[in-house]
C-alpha cells in the first residue's frame, strides 16, 4: 500500500464496499460490494482503504475478479493470508466525482437527505430526515412541526425532485400529513 | 395449504365498504387499517392505505403490482437497521 500522499477529504469520500473475508492464500480478499460490479471497480483509478474516513489509505488493485455474485480483490502487496486478514472490515473508498452516474429521475439517498419539501400548492412541508429501503416500498421520512411522517416514495406522490435547488414537490392524499393538506 | 377457491380472496368487509365509498366519490385519502390480513383488490389501487404494524402506522401505496398481496406484506413489523457501515452508493 503507498502512503504519504495527499489524500482527499473525508468528505468528499464515498463507500463502495467492504472487505468481508480472506480467499485463499495468496492474499486475495472478498468484497462486499455495494452497488458495483469487479468491471466498475477495475475501473476506478483511485481507490483508498480504511476502517473509516479519518484513517484511510490508498491502494492499488492488483486483480479484480467476480465469482458468482462475490466480488474478489487482490491487493497490492499483500501477497499471504495473515496480511490479508489485516483488511478484514476495511471499507473502499472512491472519490465522490468517481461516483456512477444514475439515469434520470433516480437519486442517491444522501443526496434526498435535508431536502426541503413542498406541497405542489408551495406549502412547506417539512424536510427530508431519512430514507428507508427496508421496506417493500421505500419511504422517506419527513421531519415535520408536527413530529415524523412517513411518505411512500412513489412517482403518484412525488411528484418531481431538484437537487440542485434542494426541494421536493409532494402531491400527498388527504391525511398522510395527518390533516387535509390540499 | 391455500385458501379455497370458493371462498374467493379475504378482504375485511369495513375496508372493502371504505374504499367502495372513496371510489363512488373518486377521492384520495389515506386509508387507516388494521387488517394486515386483507389481500388487495384491483379496486384499491391507487389508494393510500395506512397499514398498522403493532406500533405504528405505515403509508403504503397500492400499485398494479401488489393486486393479490396482503396488507400486511408492506408493512414489516420489524426493522432491519443494516450492518454498522458508513454513507454506501445505494441509490434511492
Amino acid at each position: 500500500m503507498s502512503e504519504n500522499q495527499i489524500l482527499p477529504n473525508a468528505g468528499q469520500l464515498c463507500a463502495i464496499g467492504v472487505i468481508t473475508k480472506v480467499f485463499g492464500i495468496k492474499g486475495e480478499v472478498k468484497l462486499h460490494s455495494y452497488a458495483r460490479s469487479a468491471e466498475e471497480i477495475k475501473a476506478i483509478d483511485e481507490i483508498y482503504c480504511g476502517r473509516q474516513t479519518g484513517s484511510m489509505r490508498r491502494i492499488v488493485l492488483e486483480d479484480v475478479r467476480m465469482r458468482g455474485s462475490d466480488v474478489y480483490l487482490k491487493v497490492e502487496n499483500i501477497n499471504d493470508r495473515s496480511a490479508a486478514e489485516t483488511l478484514i472490515g476495511h471499507f473502499l473508498f472512491i472519490d465522490e466525482k468517481e461516483r456512477k452516474r444514475l439515469p434520470e429521475g433516480r437519486y442517491f439517498i444522501d443526496d434526498l437527505i435535508g431536502l426541503e419539501v413542498r406541497h405542489e400548492n408551495g406549502t412547506l412541508l417539512g424536510r427530508i430526515k431519512d430514507v428507508l429501503t427496508s421496506t417493500p416500498q421505500a419511504l422517506l421520512v419527513l421531519k415535520t412541526p408536527r413530529g415524523e411522517v412517513l411518505v411512500p416514495n412513489v412517482p403518484a406522490i412525488v411528484k418531481s425532485v431538484d437537487p440542485n435547488a434542494r426541494v421536493m414537490t409532494l402531491t400527498p392524499p388527504d391525511g398522510l400529513f395527518g390533516g387535509d393538506e390540499t | 395449504m391455500s385458501r379455497s377457491l370458493k371462498k374467493g380472496p379475504y378482504i375485511d368487509p369495513k375496508l372493502q365498504k371504505r374504499i367502495d365509498a372513496l371510489n363512488k366519490s373518486n377521492k384520495k385519502q389515506v386509508v387507516k387499517t388494521w387488517s394486515r390480513s386483507s389481500t388487495i383488490a384491483p379496486d384499491f389501487v391507487g389508494h393510500t392505505f395506512a397499514v398498522h404494524n403493532g406500533n405504528k402506522f405505515i403509508p403504503v401505496y397500492v400499485q398494479e403490482s401488489m393486486v393479490g398481496h396482503k396488507l400486511g406484506e408492506f408493512a414489516p413489523t420489524r426493522i432491519f437497521r443494516g450492518h454498522p457501515g458508513l454513507k454506501s452508493e445505494s441509490a434511492g
